[in-house]
Order: C-alpha cells, then structure tokens, then sequence
C-alpha cells in the first residue's frame, strides 16, 4: 500500500499542471471551511464553562408566541419561581448582565467595568467553584452585604495586592470587600467581569426584568419542569385573586436550555456564512474532480496499458481515489495554513456582539473536523472523477484510435463546469444582497445631522449620581461641561442626552389622562440644545430650554409617532401625558428620527430636561445607560483628547467609556453587515474566479480534444472567427446554463438570509441582475481567451501530428 | 473547377526553413513549379524529402519563407490570415491521409462543411450540392452516418467528397491511401483518375511508385529539392550501395520505407 501510494505521489510530482491548480482550489475551499468551523467551534460548540451545563436552564418569560430568548420576571415572580420550584437542584437570580459600572481601585483611577447583580443561587446553580475565596452565601444576600467577585481578568487588571481577596473597591460609589475571585473559566455573556450581591440593584417586589437560571434536578425533564413552572404561575395569579400582566394567548413561562440562549443570537449568521463556505468547498470539489476527469482522460492509454497488463479495473478506480485523497491533503494543509493566517484578521472584523470570540483558534477540536472534512472532500471529488469517467474501448485506445462519436467529450466534466458557475451566482448573489442591505442601512435617513460631531459616553454610576441627588448633580455635571466646552474654539453646539441617538434607552409607561390609554415609550433625559444640536426639526411648538428647570411646569417634547399614537388628529401642543405620578404639557412636537438603531424606524419617543425629570427616574437611568456628551463644530472631532482631560478634571469620578465620532457610532451599527459582507464577498469572488478557471480549464482541455478538428476546418477555409466562436459557443452555453440555475437557486438562499436583510425589496433585483451580468462578463472572457487560443492552432503542424 | 490553359500553381525559387532551438532545417530549397488546369501531378520522395512540407505550402496552410508563389494567378505570399483562409475555401480542396472528418458532424455534414464557410449559399443548396458530391463518390447511401461508422476506403471516400464540394481550382491530395489497405486504395486511386478525367487538377503527394504512375505527370523530390527521374534513380541507388556497405551483404529485393507522418 505505501508503495501503491508513493507511486502515486511521484506520478502526481511530474503533473504540476493537475497537482497546483487542484491543490490551490482546495485550499481556498478549506482555509474558508477551517476559518468557519473554528468560529463556530469557538463561539457555539466549545462547552459552557460549567459542569453539566446542558442540565442549565433559563426559566423566563414569552412576551411573544414568536420569542425564542426567554425574558425576565417581576421580581415577585422570579422570588416565587426560587422559593417554590422542586424541579431544580439550584436556582437562583440575576439582572442587568452587561451593566456598566464605575469601578475604582487601589490606584485611584475610575473605570467603568461590565457586571450584573445575582444571588447566590445563580452560583451555585452554575456550579463552577471560585478561583480563589468564596461565592456569595444565603447571609450576603439577605443581609444585604457590600461584598463583591470579580472576574481574574479583572484581578489582575486591577494588580490587587496578595490574593487580592478582602481588598477594598470602590464601586459605584460605595465601598465593597472582594470576597472572592471566579474561577478563571468563568464566562457570562456579555463577559461579566463583575457581580454585586442582587438586593445591591435597588429592586424590590416591584421590579422587573428579574432573569432566573436553574439546574434541573436529577431525573426531572426540561418538559416536566416547565409544567411546573406554568401551574407555579398559573397559582401566583390565583393567589393574587387577580389576571397576571401579561397573560395573554401565546405569552407564558419558557424553559430555555443556557447555552442557547446566551449563543442563540450569534448562530444564525454563523450558519448562514457556514453555508455560503460549504457552498465554495463544493465548488471546489467541482475543480478538483473536474482536473482528475481532464487528467484521466489524458491517460487512457496509460490506463488502457495496465488493463491489458491483467490490472484489476478496481485498481483504476483505486488510483483516483488515492490522487483525490493525496490532492485533498495537500489542500487541507495550504487551508490550513491561510486559515491559520487569516483567521486573527477575522476575528478582529468580527461583529462586537458575536459571544466567546476569544476562544476562537485553531485547536484540536478544530483540526478534528479536518478528519470528516478531508474524507468528503476526497469521496465527492473521487465520486464525481468516477461517475465521469468514459468506459475504456481497451483495444482501440491501445491502437491509437479511440474516437467514438463524440470523441472524449466529457458530459461530466461539462455538468461540474455548470454547477461551479451556479454555485458562484448563489455566493455572489448573497454577496450582492448583503451589500444592498448595508448600503440601504448607511443611507437611511436618520432625521438628524451627524458631521462634525464628536461623541463621549460618560458613566454616572458613582453614588453622586444616585438615589435623592441624582437629579441635582447630573443637572451641575452638564451645565459644566456644556459651560466649559461651549468656549472651545471650533465648538459650536454642545448637548448631553441619557443616551446617543441610534442607541437604546429607557422606556417608560405613559397614560392620556381621563382615558385607560397608555403605552410604553421611549424616554431621553435631554439638555437645552439638543435638537439645535442635532439639528433636528420642531415641527410644532417649542424645543426644550434653560428655562423648563425644577420647579417649573414639567414639560415634555414628543416626536410624530407618539403624536400619532395618542393624539391622532386632536391638538398636541398644550395636552398634557401623565407619567411618573405627573402630568406633563406637551409644549412641541419634533421630526421623527431614527432613536434606537439604523435597522427599528422611529419609536414613539418623548423628550425632557434632566432638570425637570424625577431624580428616582435620574438615578435609574445614571445606572443603566451612559451619559452621552455630544459637540459638534469643525474642530469637533480633534477634540477628543480635550474633552478627556475636561471630565478628569471637573469630575474625577465619572469614567470615560468612549470617545468617538459619530460617523463611528453609525459604522459599528453596519460592523454585522460589513462582516457577513466581506466573507461572503471573498466567498464569491474565490467562487467566481474557481468557476472562470474550471470553465477555461475545460475549454483549454476541448480546445486539445478538437485540436485537429479545429486544423481541418482551418484547412477548409473557416475564417478565425469561427473558429473562436465554435470554441467560445460552448464555454457560452455552458455560462448561460450556469448563470440561469444559479439565478434560481439564489432565490431560496436569499429567503434564508433575509431576516438579517434591512428591507430588501425589488431595488436589489436590478442589482443581482447586474452582478449576474457581470459574471457572466468575467466567464464569457475565460472562454473567449480559449476561443483565441484555440484560433491560433497551426494546421500544418497538426494535421502533421496526426 | 477550373479548367482553363492558365497555371493554377506557379511557384519561383521558393524555399523553406524551419528554425528549432539553434538548428536551422532547410526543408525545402529553389523550388519552381507550374502546374496548369487540368493537370493531374504527383509528388513523390522519400520520408523526410520535403513533400508534405511543399504541399501544405500550396494549400496556404504553411508559408515560404522566400520566393513567390501564384494561386489561380493571384500572388498569395502577402495575404492576410482571413484572406487565405477565404482563398483556401474557394481555390483549392483538401484530402488527407487521415482523411480527418469531423466525429462529431454526421457524412453530410462533414461534406457540407466547407460551403458553410461561404456567404451567399442558402442551406438547401448546400445540401444539394453536398448530395451531388457524394453521389460522385457513390457514398450518398450513409448520408446521416458518422465517421466512425465507416470503413476506412468510405470516410476517404467522403473526405473526396468534401474536398470536391467547393468545387476548388485544386485538389490537393496528402498521401491519400495512406491509411488503407492495397484495395480501398486503389479504389481511391480509380476515383481520383475519374475526377481528373472529369476535369480536376490533382496534385497528389504519395511515397508509394505505383500510386504515383496514376498521375499523369510525376515530380520528385530529394532533400527539399526537385529532381528528374534519372537523378532520382541515380540518388537512390547510390543510397543502395551506401547501406549494402554499412550492412556487408546485399539489400533484399523489396525496399522498404517508413509511411511517412
């Protein structure tokens, strides 16, 4: 066998022609396959941290029969879900994962860290011990204590002295004792770096968003704990002699297994791009099976001689096999080393949202996928080499005489040609779509300006800006800033708002007074000048102003869409909304504009002072979001470096947690697009520029086939025109074939992108026609260069040949 | 088919070298020839002597490299590519000694095949006059077969068939029984002396003595050059004497020779 094999090595060495070209379509299929599987090994499939994790579960709620990420409690509910549940060996509770928190340390320096509240059921329900120290017990939490874990990231970022356990941090405000250091594998997305005991939060019975994770309880089912959990809700409303909120037809308790729902968002563009790699890895396969056919075909008299010589025709079929396999591992090894390559270039482009992208590499349970991937690679492309392969006439080929009807002709080889363009169209078609999508994105109207505007997210965490004082010394933190930067020269307009346009912020419940009308809205806590910043138009009434402080008449400013909901066409201006026990005078109306992302149009949305907003609703609000400083001017966006300096100085306490324009913001709202983009790009141009080779490769191969024909007709007089079209005709055909299939093929693949499309709409038709055409350009040139050559024979010299 | 007392090849001090690497191969060397309408000549020569060379020159498939040659009185050493191609059409028609048909084209499309290139014939007059050739060559009974359905002596018959379509001043024929038995050939051989009969000028390359007495004027040639047939004579037997030498002991008494390729 090691000889059999080391023969064929040497054959495939003196075939640079079969070997370079097949080796290099291999690679590009599997450097892509490999830089996929490594993603979704890293992100989807390497285990949670946690022992059993697939006993996890998140007991949530439905809000929507649709939902497939389960939602938070009432904090009441969530209380009764862990008292009362027996279907889990550990439950327990947490809020706010991801919350920004300002975090001072030995050095004095105020950063602002990612962290969440949670029990001590949550740890233990996790089951992960800690890395040093202790979890919190049933005491801190009922006690309330000021204790702290932190992550081992975070230990060693903050250099903590010893163990750096009962050392003392400054966390928004108040003082905390580490107790304990988790365990250095310990992940919550979006990585918690930090957990505060869960009464620490400011909630009682009345909050929400409480989430619940629970263990499941041996020998107990997924399915039989969420029965549980649905008469457990079913007898808190009953006890409550009342209809529990949100207990309408298709909402309800859902058991969500952990790791889909902390993974779940990052899988769908990971399959989707998944599939658009093994799309290319097939077209490879086409490239391949389509030179071993070429190669085949040349040596049948190779073939034909070791039939005769008594070779079993098992041998022949033997001998491809063992060429693919040697063809594929050189490909896997040239993939894996641009895998290799590429790969940290990936993962840096990769979407800020996508989970675990630090355990993202080439490691062994990658390169145990190369095993699997390596045998289909081998088996289609010896599968498709065999199915095309003609029956030896063994006594003709021996004479040198072969030629039936058609000749060589090579249906196979013609089909594989056909597939690889279709394949292409699909990739580059998905491509397009993408593109459309990003670009629609980049182009919407936004209903504000965003030039020369600079952007800073300050983090009001620190107890200054909490509880009763909120109000007060967040009103005194922008009044100075505003003061202080509005003097810059090149500064014109300066605004701080709760939150950035284009990002999410606090929703709120509003009624219509004297009517059972009202809705959830969105809430941004504004300074005077917001909307002249912004440039955003009032198209009734007034903006809010220096003058609209505590103590006077609270007011607000609403956008068109809440105008819409709740006003429809009675008067706006001068009506009053009831909000946080007041009534508020709607004194304008502003344009419409894109709040919370580039992809939700606008929400209904009010406006109001932080002066004129209840401190409880500022100090929620200080805790949950940023606040967003905004400048705008032609030295705007070089004042960056200023503006850090400033916050240090006038509050030392209020961490920095960016600085960037707002052309920034509005980018890193594309960086899903641009990424899905840019692989399924190179995806479809490797595709493209494969089918153009195999379709050249085939043409150069009927070129040789026809060679004398082509010699004969040069003899009969054809002009060299036709001869180029005789060639091209088919290389035409075989492109239309291709461009027609792929065309239909796209539509289905299209439907499975779409749900990350922004509006996809007939305006992209035109455009995949024009990429299709555009194709079908670059093939048609593969095949007119052919036609060329094929236009060059010299008769003479081959009909002497002959 | 031309038959007028004009020449329809008239060749002066035409040469041919082929420059490989650094060897220069002077294939063929002060080459005058005339043949006039009508005329039926053979070439013949040892392998190697520069036959086929000189009729693919005369065929426009390959060029002199110096000297003057005149096709149907039109100089053809200045043509384009696209203009000889068209000459090669009109003027002269070709039979192989592979008789290289088309495997993929069917009997009469084969024979259709030259007129295809033409502007000006509709497709039924190409197929009438595709009928009408092959009737001449009593092969219109395998119209829709293809080349691989034939006998050897049947496809040369067609490829006669495609070479007369055009009805061309020329036929040129390279080595035509090449590729058959003593039979079929001669029944070639029968076939060609009825077309001259008939009017064609016939220009046959062959190596074979007998085939070459069918033509009616013979031409030798010996290491690029035209001999007569007494220098012929003389050069070969003087190639006799020298291998009876080399080897000791007399040549047997049938000669051999390579077929040429």
């Amino acid at each position: 066998m090691i000889q059999f094999i080391a023969k064929r090595c040497r054959r495939l060495a003196r075939r640079p022609r079969l070997v370079l070209p097949a080796v290099a379509s291999l690679a590009v299929g599997c450097s892509g396959m490999i830089i996929l599987l490594a993603l979704i090994q890293g992100i989807l499939l390497n285990p949670l941290p946690y022992p059993d994790a697939e006993r996890l579960y998140f007991a949530g709620w439905r809000f929507q029969p649709a939902q497939t990420q389960p939602g938070g409690h009432t904090a009441d509910m969530a209380r009764h879900i862990v008292e009362d549940s027996r279907s889990f060996s550990a439950i327990g509770r947490f809020r706010d994962a991801g919350s920004g928190y300002v975090l001072t340390g030995p050095d004095g320096h105020a950063r602002s860290v990612t962290g969440m509240v949670a029990d001590h059921g949550l740890l233990e329900a996790l089951g992960l011990p800690p890395g040093r120290g202790r979890h919190f017990s049933r005491q801190d939490i009922d006690q309330q204590a000021s204790v702290a874990l932190i992550s081992a990231r975070l230990a060693r970022e903050l250099a903590l002295d010893g163990d750096g356990l009962d050392q003392t941090l400054r966390i928004d405000g108040q003082a905390y004792q580490v107790i304990g250091i988790l365990a250095e594998s310990f992940w919550f997305e979006p990585n918690v770096d930090l957990i505060l005991p869960l009464d620490r939060g400011g909630i009682g019975d009345q909050g929400h968003n409480i989430h619940v994770i629970g263990r499941l309880a041996d020998g107990v089912s997924a399915r039989a704990a969420e029965a549980e959990l649905v008469s457990l809700h079913e007898a808190v409303g009953e006890s409550a002699g009342q209809p529990l909120p949100d207990n309408r037809p298709g909402t309800g308790m859902m058991l969500a297994p952990l790791g889909d729902s902390l993974l779940g968002p990052a899988e769908r563009p990971l399959m989707l791009l998944l599939g658009a790699v093994a799309l290319l890895m097939v077209l490879s396969c086409f490239n391949v099976a389509n030179l071993v056919l070429a190669e085949a075909t040349g040596a049948r008299g190779e073939a034909a001689v070791e039939l005769a010589l008594g070779a079993h025709p098992a041998r022949l079929a033997g001998q491809r096999l063992t060429d693919c396999l040697l063809l594929t591992a050189g490909g896997l090894a040239s993939g894996l080393l641009i895998a290799w390559l590429l790969l940290p270039l990936v993962v840096a482009g990769a979407p800020i949202g996508l989970p675990r992208l630090d355990q993202v590499g080439i490691d062994l349970p990658v390169l145990a996928w190369l095993i699997p991937l390596g045998l289909a690679v081998t088996l289609i492309s010896t599968g498709l080499a065999l199915v095309g392969q003609r029956s030896l006439n063994l006594a003709q080929t021996l004479r040198g005489t072969a030629s039936g009807r058609g000749g060589e002709r090579s249906p196979m080889r013609r089909v594989l040609v056909i597939g690889q363009v279709t394949l292409s169209i699909v990739l580059l078609v998905l491509a397009t779509m993408v593109a459309s999508s990003m670009q629609r994105l980049a182009d919407t109207e936004l209903g504000f300006a965003t030039d020369d505007m600079l952007t800073a997210r300050l983090s009001l965490g620190d107890a200054r800006y909490r509880e009763d004082q909120a109000r007060l010394r967040t009103a005194q933190l922008i009044e100075a800033l505003v003061g202080e930067i509005q003097a810059w020269p090149g500064i014109e307009r300066v605004a701080a708002a709760s939150s950035l346009p284009l990002t999410r912020g606090l929703n709120n419940f509003v009624v219509l007074p004297g009517t059972d009308r009202g809705a959830s809205v969105e809430v941004r806590l504004v300074s005077p000048g917001y909307f002249e910043l912004l440039e955003a138009p009032i198209l009734k009434g007034r903006a809010l102003t220096a003058g609209d402080r505590d103590g006077s008449e609270p007011v607000m400013v609403i956008n068109e869409a809440l105008a819409r909901q709740f006003f429809d066409s009675e008067p706006v201006l001068d009506a009053t909304l009831f909000m946080d026990g007041l009534n508020w005078r709607v004194i304008g109306v502003a344009a419409d504009q894109r709040e919370i992302n580039l992809r939700i149009g606008a929400q209904p949305t009010l406006f109001i002072t932080h002066a004129q907003a209840q401190p409880m609703i500022v100090s929620a609000v200080n805790q949950w979001f940023p606040l967003a400083l905004m400048i705008r001017g032609p030295q705007a966006e070089a004042a960056g470096n200023r503006l850090r300096q400033a916050v240090e100085r006038l509050a030392p306490e209020v961490p920095v947690e960016s600085i960037q324009p707002m052309s920034e913001v509005i980018a890193d709202q594309l960086v899903l697009e641009r990424f899905l983009l840019v692989l399924l790009a190179s995806f479809g141009i490797c595709a493209l520029l494969l089918s153009a080779t195999g379709l050249f490769g085939l043409l150069e191969f009927e070129r040789a086939r026809r060679r004398r024909e082509m010699a004969v007709r040069i003899a009969l007089g054809a002009p060299a025109g036709r001869i180029v079209a005789s060639l091209t005709g088919a290389g035409l055909a075989w492109t239309a074939a291709g461009l027609i299939v792929g065309g239909l093929l796209s539509l289905p693949a299209v439907r499975a992108l779409e749900e990350l499309l922004h509006e996809p709409g007939l305006a992209d038709f035109g455009l995949v026609v024009t990429v299709v055409l555009a194709s079908g350009v670059v093939m048609a040139l593969a095949a007119f260069i052919s036609g060329l050559r094929g236009a060059g024979v010299r008769p003479a010299e081959a009909l002497r040949q002959e | 088919m031309n038959t007028t007392d004009q020449h329809i090849i008239e060749l002066e001090d035409l040469s041919k070298v082929f420059f490989t690497d650094e060897v220069e191969t002077h294939a063929l060397s002060g080459i005058h020839l005339t043949i006039d309408a009508g005329e039926y000549v053979s070439i013949s020569g040892p392998s190697g002597c520069g036959k086929s060379t000189l009729l693919s020159i005369l065929g426009l498939l390959d060029s002199p490299t110096t000297g003057r040659y005149r096709l149907n009185g039109h100089g053809v050493e200045q043509l384009s590519q696209s203009e000889q191609a068209g000459i090669r059409n009109r003027e002269v028609g070709f039979i192989f000694q592979a008789f290289n048909l088309i495997g993929d084209l069917t009997v009469i499309e084969n024979v259709e095949l030259p007129l295809t290139y033409r502007t000006g014939i509709t497709a039924r007059q190409r197929r009438e006059r595709a009928l009408a050739s092959l009737e001449r060559v009593d092969m219109a009974h395998r119209l829709n077969h293809y080349p691989s359905q034939l006998s050897g002596g049947q496809q040369q018959r067609v490829a006669v068939a495609r070479a007369l379509v055009g009805e061309p001043a020329i036929l040129l024929a390279d080595e035509p029984t090449g590729n058959l038995d003593s039979r079929n050939g001669e029944q070639v051989m029968l076939l060609l002396n009825e077309l001259h009969a008939a009017g064609a000028t016939i220009c046959m390359v062959t190596h074979d003595p007998r085939y070459a007495s069918f033509a009616e004027r013979q031409i030798y040639m010996y290491d690029g050059q035209i001999v007569d047939e007494d220098t012929m004579n003389r050069l070969r037997a003087k190639e006799e004497e020298r291998i009876q030498a080399l080897l000791g002991r007399p040549l047997d008494g049938t000669r051999r020779e390579a077929t040429p390729t």
